[in-house]
């Protein structure tokens, strides 16, 4: 179980995937967006969600992330607490190539996925939600910066969704 | 032989209607150079929409007032300058009109705290 592993561990289980794999494409796959018009004085709490897939067919490892970040205008009295301003979807499709016949345990696998895929991918995701909220007319939002020991603890924090 | 009637009463009264057209497309130029909406501009200037678009469209008396606060709104100053008007019998040359970005505006929207969290999906057996 991810969440019962140590974080050296979790860098380990990663590591044993990448050991073996390569990575053959990238690929933006599915994005959704949705903002009403900016207020003209708010703070606004934001949220993001990753959610990571992650499986192997023998020959390929094809990992699944998604962003799902939202902002919110932070309760501070008044009608408008707690509306929703914008939220942005972003999914990618992330494929390597198993150039050897070692077997990948599924919770190496799925360490692999949430720390080595979501590295790869974040700098893309941040670019990306930088530009739509920008586009948007709120000020362009910044993911915050992770490294692996972040995504490790979040890893052993993850919620498991079927 | 020109379409104008030049008289002291025609040119005083186009001079006005064409700075009051200058004017209104330096307004629609700062709406889209900022890439807003006329619904929002109403809602900086706790106005109705169909106020602004009145404005523009030449309905409703534009003053010097409203035509700054819309400016400013937009953040934007307004330069103004003159010219002489030609000597010779026409449409006088309208008064230059320029606008200049405010660098002090700033969209009075913040980020605070970014909770973050990650959700390991598996495929169903």
């Amino acid at each position: 179980m991810l969440v019962e592993m140590q974080v050296s561990d979790l860098i380990a289980a990663a590591s044993r995937v990448e050991d073996h794999v390569k990575l053959t494409g990238l690929r933006l796959t599915e994005t959704s967006s949705w903002s009403r018009e900016p207020p003209t004085a708010a703070q606004l709490q934001t949220g993001m969600t990753i959610n990571v897939t992650a499986r192997s067919d023998g020959t390929r490892v094809i990992a699944d992330v998604e962003y799902n970040v939202r902002a919110e205008e932070r309760e501070c009295g008044g009608d408008q607490a707690g509306e929703r301003c914008w939220e942005v979807k972003c999914h990618y499709s992330v494929e390597y190539e198993a150039y050897t016949d070692v077997a990948l345990a599924t919770q190496d696998l799925e360490a692999f996925g949430i720390m080595s895929t979501t590295l790869t991918i974040h700098p893309y995701a941040r670019a990306f939600i930088h530009d739509i909220t920008a586009q948007m007319g709120y000020p362009p939002f910044n993911l915050p910066l992770l490294t692996t020991r972040d995504l490790a603890e979040m890893a052993k924090n993850a919620k498991i969704t079927v | 032989m020109s379409w104008f009637n030049d008289t002291p009463e025609t040119r005083r009264l186009f001079a006005e209607e064409e700075l009051l057209l200058a004017a209104t497309e330096l307004v629609a130029q700062a709406i889209e150079e900022r890439g807003i909406t006329r619904q929002e501009l109403a809602r900086r200037l706790d106005v109705r929409p169909s106020e602004i678009t009145q404005r523009l469209a030449g309905a409703r008396n534009l003053t010097l007032r409203t035509f700054a606060s819309m400016m400013d709104a937009l953040g934007f100053k307004v330069l103004l300058g003159k010219c002489e008007r030609d000597a010779q019998p026409g449409p006088a040359r309208a008064m230059s009109l320029q606008m200049q970005e405010d660098q002090t505006y700033q969209p009075n929207v913040r980020y605070t705290s970014t909770g973050a969290r990650i959700q390991l999906v598996r495929e169903a057996c």
